[in-house]
């Protein structure tokens, strides 16, 4: 008896350092990718011209690990990085919108004495404190694609929600010839990113009176409550025009249960955000069009205002982004991001 | 010794069997209350809205009930127990990104990627059961631990981008009929009727419930203690599998996150069915209900069209009351 359980925890020691190891490589990605980044860097620099006296580094914390829209501002923040000699350290919660594990990312980051913050708040105003920290350590503050409600803050460099959904839903109000009847899907209540994108669609069909708003229900930003609501709410409208869901992973979750149940044909979605299998959908005329938020540009031009900013340029308070509809039309241009998607 | 075992097991087999068939009217009574509490939800919401007890929507509520029954079916076979998996939900997560990859990354079979999902959750639990049975870590810390582990294999399986774009045959599993009922109901009742039949008539389904509600009396009458939780684990770790095949075939894709949101609802499941998170009480029927009524309100808010803001309002209030409701039936038993 003894001898078995002395076995089996020797066994369990093995099965858990295998796991363990297995799970390494994730952890150790990021900083890997950015050593070769620091490594390139430099040989770049020398060859244009001088090198500053010394290297920044950056810090730039996310709202989610392993997310592929917040990879994209990794993405786009780290190639401005490169090109400008900067050393970016990427951290983000390991739980998805996990406000404490953030603020403990960015308390991390100002104990390490970065040079400079771009950050992507999980929360408006849970942020602020671990903002007025970083105020308060002189390390200055970039955000991106989510705003704060308090804290200095160099700039804020992103799409604006409103502007952007009411783009998209003139573009749906558009296609549908300016009537018909009309789902739409909400983000999780209560965000700002909900509230923002459901007010420009409201608004937008708040001018055309023909169009009639069969539902709008909220799918919490996920694929799978998506796919849920849809279902129910295709059991309540036999008849149903187009669906206006506020980000891309609702709106392929209503596709599924539109295609599952035969009524994808009579049914236009329409979706937010730009992510690669929804402008595959695009692509494939399951969906009519999405809006691309340029995600590696939000990026991009927070790590450049903060370099401008130590430099000693004017950096303006907000930079906005430019959102892209995308439609049939010029999902060409996507086509490289539809093939990173397969 | 042997034969020492197999007497005491008789015994405690018999001892189990009278906890459990004892007819007495509270225990119907309680029963049916339960499904009381249903019909009158679904009598309600009908009430306000005809759409609700049309066929195809009954149908549809059962086949978005099934991954949620089914992962619940998990945690009640760990409560019997009177333990608990907090990992259940990224096992979810882990076994979907399991099948994702090899309906996507490789060029095997489709049932290839139901084997592959179905040993990783069998995995999953084995590990967590040797966790609690040899190194004795309370289940709640074992299985948390666990959670992480599960988390971070599908992040470094998957990476970041999504798998999705699934063959149509693995598809049938989530969005098929046979002899017009949805693939994921048919999923849905052989489990159950194989579960209700484990549970009552097998050894080992008669442990489950005897080291939940008297680990010392049923280690000394036999059972084996440690195999019987490691058992337990690992089947809940294989249902929740099963619901996370059912999920990545309904949805046609796997993200990284998507069995968090199922690990609560798992665990309100099987209390709102009656099953004790004390250990040694409850079963299959009380789970399903449990499931279907959070499932139901869901459906008939979203034909009632009830304001967002108020959604997880509504959905509280009905679990607190239908547990409330169990609560006091027992009493007057």
């Amino acid at each position: 008896m003894k001898k078995v359980r002395l076995l089996s925890i020797i066994a369990l020691v093995i099965a858990f350092s295998v796991l363990v190891s297995a799970c390494q490589p994730a952890a150790e990605a990021a900083p890997a990718e950015e050593a070769v980044a620091e490594e390139a860097a430099p040989a770049e620099e020398v060859a244009e011209e001088a090198a500053p006296a010394e290297a920044l580094t950056f810090g730039l914390v996310t709202k989610a690990l392993n997310n592929p829209f917040w990879e994209m501002v990794h993405e786009g923040s780290l190639e401005v990085a490169e090109a400008n000699n900067v050393e970016l350290l990427y951290l983000a919660p390991t739980k998805a919108n996990n406000l404490e594990e953030q603020t403990r990312l960015v308390d991390d980051l100002i104990a390490k004495k970065v040079d400079g913050i771009v950050l992507v708040p999980v929360d408006s105003t849970g942020i602020v404190p671990a903002i007025e920290r970083a105020n308060a350590a002189g390390i200055p503050v970039a955000l991106a694609n989510t705003n704060a409600g308090g804290g200095e803050v160099v700039t804020f460099s992103a799409v604006e929600n409103y502007d952007a959904m009411k783009m998209l839903a003139e573009y749906a109000v558009e296609t549908l010839g300016g009537k018909g009847k009309v789902i739409i899907l909400e983000g999780t209540a209560g965000a700002q990113t909900a509230i923002d994108r459901k007010a420009g669609v409201d608004d937008t069909l708040a001018n055309y009176p023909d169009v009639e708003v069969l539902a709008s229900q909220t799918a919490d930003f996920q694929r799978a409550q998506g796919l849920t609501v849809m279902e129910n709410l295709l059991q309540a409208y036999p008849e149903i025009d187009a669906v206006i869901a506020c980000n891309d992973e609702m709106a392929l979750g209503a596709v599924e249960a539109l295609d599952a149940a035969g009524r994808l044909a009579d049914t236009m979605v329409f979706g937010f955000d730009g992510n690669n299998d929804a402008l595959k959908a695009v692509s494939e005329d399951r969906m009519v069009a999405t809006c691309f938020q340029n995600p590696q540009m939000q990026g991009g031009d927070a790590v450049q205002a903060l370099i401008d900013y130590i430099a000693g340029k004017e950096v303006p308070a907000r930079i906005q982004t430019t959102a892209i509809l995308v439609t049939k039309d010029n999902i060409a241009d996507f086509a490289d991001k539809i093939a990173a998607a397969e | 010794m042997n034969k020492k075992n197999n007497h005491a097991e008789a015994e405690v087999t018999e001892e189990v069997q009278l906890i459990h068939e004892k007819p007495s009217i509270g225990k119907v009574l309680s029963r049916f209350s339960r499904l009381g509490a249903l019909l009158i939800l679904c009598i309600g919401i009908s009430l306000l809205n005809q759409n609700f007890l049309k066929t195809t929507n009954l149908i549809n509520v059962f086949r978005q009930a099934a991954p949620q029954i089914i992962i619940s079916l998990g945690m009640t076979i760990v409560f019997l127990t009177g333990g608990i998996d907090l990992s259940l939900g990224s096992v979810v997560t882990l076994t979907s990104v399991v099948s994702g990859y090899v309906l996507t990354q490789t060029n095997l079979p489709w049932w290839c990627a139901i084997i592959a999902a179905v040993g990783a959750g069998a995995l999953s639990g084995f590990v967590t059961g040797q966790l609690i049975a040899i190194i004795k870590l309370p289940p709640a810390v074992a299985s948390y631990g666990m959670l992480w582990v599960g988390r971070g294999l599908a992040f470094a399986i998957m990476g970041a981008s999504p798998f999705f774009s699934f063959p149509d045959t693995f598809r049938y599993l989530g969005r098929g009929y046979f002899l017009g009922i949805p693939m994921p109901i048919w999923i849905v009742a052989i489990i159950a009727l194989i579960l209700g039949w484990f549970l009552k008539y097998t050894t080992l389904g008669r442990s489950l419930y005897a080291i939940g509600a008297n680990p010392h009396a049923a280690r000394a009458s036999g059972i084996k203690l440690s195999k019987t939780l490691v058992s337990a684990y690992i089947l809940s770790g294989m249902l929740a599998a099963i619901g996370g095949i059912i999920l990545a075939a309904r949805l046609n894709a796997v993200d990284q996150d998507m069995g968090a949101s199922f690990l609560l609802p798992a665990i309100a499941s099987p209390v709102m069915g009656g099953t004790s998170m004390a250990g040694g009480q409850g079963g299959v029927a009380g789970t399903i209900i449990g499931s279907l009524i959070m499932l139901v309100v869901t459906n008939g808010m979203n034909l009632l069209g009830i304001n967002s803001l108020w959604q997880q309002l509504v959905t509280g209030i009905v679990v607190v009351l239908s547990v409330w409701l169990d609560v006091i039936m027992r009493k007057r038993n």
